[in-house]
């Protein structure tokens, strides 16, 4: 962990195709992106998402079915909105959305990405805080805290903070390589975590199932069983809880290594070990803590110390911080690319120091169902801008890769397509109370045609860029 | 060496896998499964790190940023 700030620089992820297309010697087979998937998405915020469905009083009938339709969706924008650009185009977001939006503008996308990102991270960072915490006997934050509950809850997450932040900064392969080791072995925790929590809630059958589970959710509400999440809102947010990647376009850097677009299918390896498997035993793991302890508050670290015990705490250090790292190490290049003669070091550390920041706030792991659906919120709707200027620009008489060809530094077609939607969504999220998955796919939508709108009325001649000519 | 390792390391992984529905069958203690769950997850990293990724790969999962 004591290697050089250079040992970032050398990792060939970072450095190769980073501005050129993914030549053919490099592609890679569906196998590849299977394992990746599975294994990227069985990460720290699993724990926290499974239980707070439980919170929020979601039936048995609705998770297991709205997560089969929501990540069933998921998979299909992969596979037939982001992958076929990617292979066809096989550049990195960054670069593709250059072209059409301009650098300057990209710069400014790359920050709210950061920014957003810095958060994830905070949660993930609190989701590792909670494991790291048991031998000390931590006293864990009620659900509905804002603020952190003690002295020793601050000390702890800024122990758990700094590590991962410095690793993050001087060790990203190291990381790496150790987040490889751990994929296989984490996803059967979390399979391990699910049978064990079912064996303890002691039930034969799923009406069994079913009446201990909404058990759990009179004793978590105090009585009441009410919900606050029915089928749609379970496929909405299974559907777009990663929008920034498949309709927001950000895995555009991940299937331009693919030799076809079919790859995408691969990602339903994530969603249903990840988002599937993984959420379901998360909740389990939250009815038998109830069932055995009483005590409700969907904190990792204790629930799965009591389902596999050492063995889960270490499952959820390493899940937070195998997921937190480059989370705050991408947070650092973001930074970086916004202030320039700043090293990559220091920004990846101003990233982990945000995020520790924000990770002392419980509420971002608590409230983490509605943090990801305004990311998806804020993130995705640029995914709709290089949807439709793929496929739909030429069509309308607009010229492809407009800022490439113009060489202007912001695409005004693209900010206004990009803040009018997702401001009047945070209106309603902010100002109005409803919840965020509900604005991801109509503020894409509404990108995708005020960019289509904005560029025909700017009425720029056709240009000589032809697509997939990059 | 390192085939050894590798194949320790998959028993162990096995062992997790095996060790939780052992439990639900009623054929071990919730200790002793835990007991089980950790020195499998020991064996598991003490092993990998013989045979899995001895160098960064060149895998399309770590675009900075975007």
């Amino acid at each position: 962990m004591s290697q050089k700030s250079d040992t970032i620089d050398e990792s060939p992820v970072l450095e190769e195709f980073e501005s050129t297309p993914v030549p053919e010697r490099a592609r890679k087979g569906a196998k590849a992106f299977w394992g990746m998937y599975a294994g990227e998405h069985a990460a720290g915020t699993e724990f926290m998402i499974g239980p707070l469905f439980l919170l929020a009083g979601v039936s048995l009938h609705n998770i297991f079915f709205g997560l089969l339709l929501g990540n069933f969706l998921a998979v299909l924008s992969w596979r037939f909105i982001c992958a076929p650009i990617a292979t066809k185009a096989r550049l990195t977001l960054y670069c593709h959305l250059e072209k059409i939006a301009g650098n300057r503008l990209v710069k400014i996308y790359n920050l709210a990405n950061g920014v957003l990102f810095c958060f994830l991270a905070g949660a993930m960072i609190t989701v590792s805080a909670t494991a790291v915490g048991i031998p000390f006997n931590l006293e864990m934050p009620a659900f509905d805290a804002i603020y952190p509950n003690s002295a020793s809850f601050v000390m702890i997450v800024l122990a758990v903070g700094v590590v991962i932040s410095a690793v993050a900064g001087f060790g990203y392969n190291a990381v790496s390589r150790f987040a490889n080791i751990a994929a296989p072995w984490m996803v059967l925790v979390f399979l391990g975590c699910g049978i064990v929590a079912l064996k303890q809630l002691g039930v034969d059958s799923w009406a069994g199932l079913e009446a201990i589970w909404t058990e759990s959710i009179s004793f978590a509400q105090d009585g009441e069983v009410k919900t606050s999440m029915g089928f749609l809102d379970v496929v909405l947010f299974a559907w777009f809880c990663n929008a920034a990647m498949h309709v927001g376009m950000s895995d555009l850097s991940v299937f331009r290594y693919a030799k076809k677009a079919s790859s995408g299918w691969a990602t339903a390896g994530g969603m249903y070990v990840g988002h599937y498997m993984a959420w379901i035993a998360a909740a389990l793991m939250l009815a038998a803590q109830i069932k055995l302890t009483q005590s409700a508050v969907p904190v990792p670290g204790p629930m799965a110390f009591n389902v596999v015990g050492i063995a889960g705490i270490i499952c959820v250090v390493v899940a937070g911080w195998t997921t937190a790292n480059p989370t705050i190490y991408r947070a650092g290049l973001a930074f970086q690319a916004m202030l320039p003669g700043t090293s990559r070091l220091s920004m990846t550390l101003l990233a982990g120091a945000i995020a520790t920041v924000a990770a002392i706030f419980p509420a971002f792991a608590f409230q983490l169902l509605d943090f990801v659906g305004l990311f998806g919120t804020i993130l995705a709707p640029m995914g709709a801008v290089i949807f439709a200027d793929w496929y739909l620009s030429k069509r309308i008489g607009v010229t492809p890769f407009h800022a490439e060809a113009s060489g202007c530094g912001v695409s005004k077609s693209v900010l206004l397509a990009w803040l009018i939607p997702v401001a009047v969504s945070l209106y309603f999220i902010f100002a109005q109370g409803v919840t965020t998955w509900y604005f991801v796919f109509p503020a894409w939508f509404a990108c995708g045609v005020l960019f289509l709108v904005f560029s025909r009325m700017r009425g720029a001649p056709q240009s000589s860029v032809k697509k997939g000519e990059v | 060496m390192k085939n050894i390792c590798k194949w320790i390391g998959l028993l162990s992984i096995a062992v997790t896998f095996i060790l939780p529905i052992v439990f639900f069958i009623d054929r071990i203690s919730l200790d002793a499964m835990k007991q089980g769950m950790l020195i499998s997850t020991l064996v598991w990293f003490g092993t990998s790190l013989f045979w899995i990724g001895g160098k960064v790969s060149n895998k399309p999962d770590g675009d900075p940023i975007l």
